[in-house]
C-alpha cells in the first residue's frame, strides 16, 4: 500500500508541503487548500495530519465514488461523487476536506509532491505491505 | 440472490411487454434555489399531463412538500369527495430542501390524499429516490387525478422530456418483484438503475383500507431494489382504486447541487457538521447507524411504553428477544444504508437471505427492508408476538403486499383481544385462531388480504369500521369496543402506550391526520422528565412541537436527524428538548438553499402554522375536525379492564391517593371508575388549553382572526370555518 508517512519529530512547521499540495491541485499558493495540514502542537512541536489510506471512507461513500486503487491508495471518482461529504465528516482522522469553492471533497492520493519539498524528510512516501 | 427469486425476476423481465396508450411531452426546467415553481398535473382518466405554474402566493403561504400537497388537494376536491371519487388526488411533493445531498435526511417526499380510513386528508412521508429524481425533472409536486379503465404504468422520462401512459401487461402483483422488474425494464444499463425509481402498491393494497405506496431506490451496494413506504392512511388503496400499477421516473444526471442552492458553502458546512456529530456521538447515543429505530423496542419496554396485547400493557419480558443487540447482529452491516444520498444516520437497515416459511413466496430467500420500531412493536409485541423471524416475515409480506404495518398491527391486536375475550370466534374469523402470540394466524390473515378473501378482507377495513360491523352484525357492546379499539379519526394508533402521558394522549387526539406520532412525541418530556407539568406547559408543547415537526414535511426533510442524534453539549443548553444547535442547522439550511434571511425558529413555525391550519380547516371541509373528533379510546388514557388495573395497581392506587381520593375499601371497579373520571376530565381540560393556545374555539375550530394572522383567510377557507361559528 502506497501511503504518505510522517515523522512528526522532524517537522519544523515550514508548511512548504501545504503550499506545494494546494498549488499543485488548486493553484492556491496560500496553502489553504492543502490536504496535508500542519498545526502547531506543544513545545514547538507540530502535528501533521494527512490521510493514512485506511479505507474506512470507502465503506461510507453511498455512490462507490471512493475506491481503493491497485497500489492501495484511496481515490475519488469525481463523476460518481454526489458531494454529500459523508467521507469528510466520517474520516476518523479528519483527513478528507471540503474547501470553499471546490465542490468535490479532497484527499491525499500519495502523489509525493509534498514529500519532495519537505526540507527535513518529515513526510515521505512508503510502500507498506 | 436466491435462485427461485432470480428465476422469477428473469422470466418477468424477459416477458415484460410495453404498450403505449398516450404520451405528453414536457420541457425540463432547472431548479433554482430549491424551487421549480411549477407542478405536474396528470389526469389518468383522460391520459393527459399539464404543467401548472406555482403562484407566488402559494409558495409564500404553503412553502412546499406537505404544504403543496394540502393546497393542491384542497383545490382538487370538494366537501362531498370520497377517497374513491375520481377527483380525489394523490399529491407527491418534496419541498425546497429535498434532494440536497449534504445534510442527513434530505430525501424525504410527502404524499397526500383523501384517506379511505379517515375520509379526511392524510399526509405520509417516505424515503427512496422518487421524490428527488422527479424534482430534478423540474417539478415541485405531482398531482395524479382521475381513474383509468386500463391498468396503467405512468412513465416520467426525465431525460427525454416525455410522460408516457402505458398499459400494464405483466403479471407481477407484489412490490418486491414489480419494483425490481420495472427498474430493470426502464433503465438502460446496470449503472443506470440508480436513476430509476418506482412507486407501486401490492396485491393487498386494493383489498384493504390501509394500502401503502412503496417508493423504490436501487441499492448499488447490494444490487437490489429497496423499498420505502408511504405507510399511513391508505394511500396505496387510492392508488389501486385509480387503477395505477406503477409510476416510474427516470432521470440521469443527479448532482450534488441539483437544487442550485443560494449559498452552497453554508449548506455544505452545515451538513458536514452533522456528519461529524453522527460520527462522534451516534455510538453512545441512539446507535441508529447499527440498529435503525429497533433500539426503541428495548427502550420503550424499559419505560413501560411498548404496546403489549393491544396496548393493555407497556412491558413484557419477552420483548427483550427483540433487543437492539439482536437486530444489530441480524442486520447487514458495513453498507451505507441511507434512503437518500448523504444520510449518514442510515437507519434504513436490511436483513439479507431470510427464508420465508409461509405464503406464496415460501422457501424464497429474500431481502427484507427493516423492521423499524413501529413494525416490531405493531405486528410483534402488540400482538403478543416476540419471535423475531415472525416479525421479519410479517414485515416482508406487509411491504410487498402493500400493507401498512402500523394499521395492520394495531388492527390485528384489536382482533386478537376481541378473540381472547370471546367477543368474536372462529365462526366469524373463518377458522383463524386469533390468539395473542399466534403468528401463523396473523400471517394467514395477511395472506387473505393479498388474495382478497376470507376474514382478511373484513380485517382490512380497519379498526373503526370493524367496530361498526361488530356492533351492527354481532351485537357487541359499542362502548367496550370504543374503549379498546385503538383508532382516532379512523386512523389506527401508532405504537406507543400513552396511559401515563396526558400530553401524548392529546398529541394523538389532536393530530390532524389521526392517531400518528409524527406530529407529537412528548412522552419523555411529559412522563419521564416532567418538563411540562402544567396544562399551560403541555399546551405550549402541543403548540410548538407539532408545528416544528410539521416544518420537516414542508421542506423535504426527515425528522430523525433532529433529535435522534444530539450535540455532545446539548443537555447544557437552555432548551435541550428542542436541540438548539440543530434548529440553527435548519435555519442555515433553509437560508442556504432558498436565499431567505430567516433569523429565528418562529419564522419556520409560522410557515408550518399556515399549513397546519389549512389542513385543520380541510378536515372541517370534509366533515370532521371538531372537538368530538379528537375523542380518543380510553385504552390510551387509562386501564379499561380489571387485569390492566391490577397489573399496575400500586401505581394507580398511589396516584388516586395523591389526588386526594379516599380509596380505602373500594373495589377495583370503583377505583377504575374514579380514575377514569379524573383522567377523562384532565384530557378535556388539556384540550381547552391546547385549542386556546392554537387560536381555535373550544370546539376546535380555527378562529377567523387566527386565519387572518396567518394570511390564509381566503374566502373559501373562511366559508368553511364560519359554518361552525355561532
Amino acid at each position: 500500500m502506497k501511503v504518505l508517512s510522517k515523522n512528526e519529530a522532524l517537522c519544523i512547521g515550514c508548511k512548504k508541503c501545504m503550499v506545494e499540495c494546494a498549488t499543485t491541485y488548486y493553484k492556491d499558493e496560500t496553502g489553504d487548500k492543502s490536504v496535508i495540514r500542519i498545526t502547531e502542537s506543544t513545545n514547538d512541536k507540530f502535528d501533521i495530519n494527512v490521510c493514512n489510506q485506511c479505507g474506512y471512507c470507502t465503506t461510507i461513500c453511498p455512490t462507490q465514488a471512493l475506491t481503493i486503487s491497485k497500489n492501495g491508495v484511496i481515490t475519488l471518482n469525481r463523476k460518481k461523487c454526489v458531494e454529500c461529504y459523508a467521507c469528510v465528516g466520517f474520516c476518523d482522522t479528519l483527513s478528507i476536506h471540503y474547501f470553499t469553492g471546490e465542490r468535490k471533497p479532497s484527499k491525499c492520493i500519495a502523489c509525493g509532491k509534498c514529500a519532495a519539498v519537505c526540507p527535513t524528510s518529515a513526510i515521505f512516501i512508503e510502500n507498506l505491505e | 440472490m436466491d435462485c427461485k427469486y432470480k428465476e422469477i425476476l428473469e422470466t418477468q423481465i424477459k416477458d415484460y411487454k410495453r404498450e403505449q396508450i398516450a404520451q405528453s411531452p414536457f420541457e425540463s426546467k432547472k431548479i433554482d434555489k430549491g424551487y421549480a415553481d411549477r407542478t405536474l398535473y396528470i389526469n389518468i382518466g383522460e391520459k393527459k399531463a399539464e404543467i401548472k405554474t406555482v403562484s407566488s402566493d402559494m409558495r409564500e403561504k404553503f412553502t412546499g412538500g406537505r404544504g403543496y400537497g394540502m393546497k393542491l388537494l384542497w383545490d382538487a376536491v370538494n366537501s362531498d369527495t370520497k377517497w374513491n371519487s375520481p377527483e380525489n388526488e394523490i399529491v407527491i411533493a418534496q419541498g425546497p430542501i429535498g434532494g440536497i445531498t449534504q445534510y442527513p435526511g434530505s430525501g424525504k417526499t410527502y404524499v397526500a390524499t383523501i384517506s379511505p380510513l379517515t375520509d379526511i386528508p392524510i399526509d405520509s412521508n417516505v424515503g427512496g429516490h422518487f421524490g428527488p429524481l422527479f424534482k430534478l425533472c423540474g417539478f415541485d409536486a405531482l398531482e395524479i387525478q382521475g381513474k383509468s379503465e386500463t391498468q396503467l404504468v405512468i412513465f416520467i422520462d426525465g431525460e427525454n422530456g416525455m410522460i408516457s401512459f402505458e398499459k400494464y401487461l405483466g403479471d407481477c402483483e407484489d412490490s418486491h418483484i414489480l419494483a425490481e422488474v420495472l427498474t430493470d425494464v426502464f433503465s438502460i444499463s446496470e449503472d443506470d438503475k440508480k436513476n430509476v425509481s418506482i412507486i407501486s402498491a401490492g396485491s393487498a393494497a386494493g383489498n384493504t383500507n390501509f394500502g401503502i405506496l412503496n417508493f423504490s431506490y436501487y441499492d448499488i451496494h447490494r444490487k437490489h431494489t429497496k423499498l420505502k413506504q408511504a405507510g399511513r392512511g391508505g394511500i396505496g388503496t387510492v392508488f389501486v382504486d385509480k387503477n395505477i400499477k406503477a409510476v416510474v421516473v427516470r432521470k440521469p444526471g443527479m448532482t450534488g447541487d441539483m437544487n442550485n442552492v443560494a449559498d452552497y458553502d453554508k449548506v455544505a458546512r452545515t451538513g458536514i457538521r452533522l456528519h461529524r456529530e453522527l460520527h462522534d456521538n451516534d455510538g453512545s447515543q441512539a446507535n441508529m447507524r447499527l440498529n435503525g429505530t429497533t433500539r426503541l423496542v428495548e427502550a420503550m419496554n424499559d419505560y413501560d411504553l411498548v404496546p403489549v396485547n393491544n396496548f393493555r400493557y407497556g412491558y413484557h419480558p419477552d420483548a427483550y428477544k427483540m433487543r437492539q443487540q439482536y437486530w444489530q447482529e441480524t442486520f447487514t452491516q458495513g453498507i451505507p444504508d441511507g434512503c437518500w444520498y448523504g444520510c449518514t444516520m442510515q437507519c434504513s437497515k436490511s436483513v439479507s437471505n431470510v427464508e420465508l416459511k409461509t405464503g406464496p413466496y415460501k422457501g424464497h430467500k429474500v431481502l427484507i427492508d427493516g423492521p423499524e420500531y413501529e413494525t416490531a412493536a405493531g405486528v410483534g409485541t402488540n400482538c403478543g408476538i416476540y419471535d423475531p423471524h415472525a416479525v421479519l416475515e410479517c414485515n416482508f409480506y406487509c411491504d410487498t403486499y402493500g400493507i401498512d404495518t402500523i394499521s395492520f398491527g394495531t388492527t390485528c391486536a384489536f382482533l386478537m383481544e376481541c378473540f381472547e375475550e370471546n367477543l368474536i370466534d372462529v365462526a366469524i374469523t373463518g377458522g383463524l385462531e386469533l390468539h395473542f402470540g399466534n403468528w401463523t394466524a396473523q400471517l394467514e390473515l395477511l395472506h387473505q388480504m393479498s388474495r382478497g378473501e376470507g376474514f382478511g378482507t373484513v380485517a382490512g377495513l380497519g379498526v373503526k369500521k370493524l367496530k361498526e360491523i361488530f356492533v351492527d352484525q354481532y351485537g357487541i357492546d359499542a362502548d367496550y369496543l370504543n374503549d379498546i379499539g385503538m383508532e382516532c379519526k379512523g386512523l389506527e394508533y401508532s405504537e406507543y402506550v400513552t396511559k401515563e402521558s396526558l400530553a401524548q394522549q392529546a398529541g394523538y387526539g389532536t393530530a390532524n391526520k389521526g392517531a400518528q406520532h409524527d406530529e407529537n412525541w412528548l412522552i419523555f418530556m411529559d412522563m419521564v422528565n416532567n418538563q411540562i407539568p402544567t396544562f399551560e406547559d403541555k399546551a405550549e408543547a402541543l403548540y410548538f412541537y407539532p408545528l416544528f415537526r410539521t416544518w420537516f414535511s414542508l421542506v423535504g426533510l426527515c425528522k430523525l436527524p433532529w433529535n435522534d442524534i444530539e450535540p455532545a453539549n446539548n443537555a447544557e443548553t437552555d432548551e435541550p428538548a428542542k436541540v438548539p444547535e440543530h434548529i440553527e442547522n435548519y435555519i442555515n439550511l433553509y437560508n442556504g438553499v432558498t436565499g431567505a434571511n430567516v433569523q429565528h425558529v418562529s419564522e419556520l413555525v409560522l410557515q408550518s402554522e399556515r399549513v397546519y391550519n389549512l389542513q385543520k380547516v380541510f378536515n372541517l371541509k370534509m366533515g370532521k375536525g371538531l372537538r368530538r373528533d379528537d375523542a380518543i379510546p380510553y385504552r390510551s388514557v387509562g386501564p379499561v379492564t380489571i387485569v390492566e388495573y391490577r397489573s399496575r395497581m400500586e401505581r394507580y392506587d398511589k396516584q388516586l391517593k395523591e389526588l386526594g381520593f379516599d380509596i380505602k375499601g373500594k373495589t377495583i371497579e370503583e377505583k377504575m371508575g374514579i380514575l377514569r373520571k379524573h383522567r377523562e376530565n384532565q384530557y378535556e381540560m388539556l384540550l381547552d388549553a391546547v385549542y386556546n393556545r392554537r387560536g381555535w374555539t373550544n370546539n376546535a375550530v380555527p378562529m377567523p382572526e387566527t386565519l387572518q394572522r396567518l394570511g390564509i383567510d381566503y374566502p373559501e377557507v373562511l366559508e368553511v370555518v364560519n359554518k361552525h361559528l355561532c
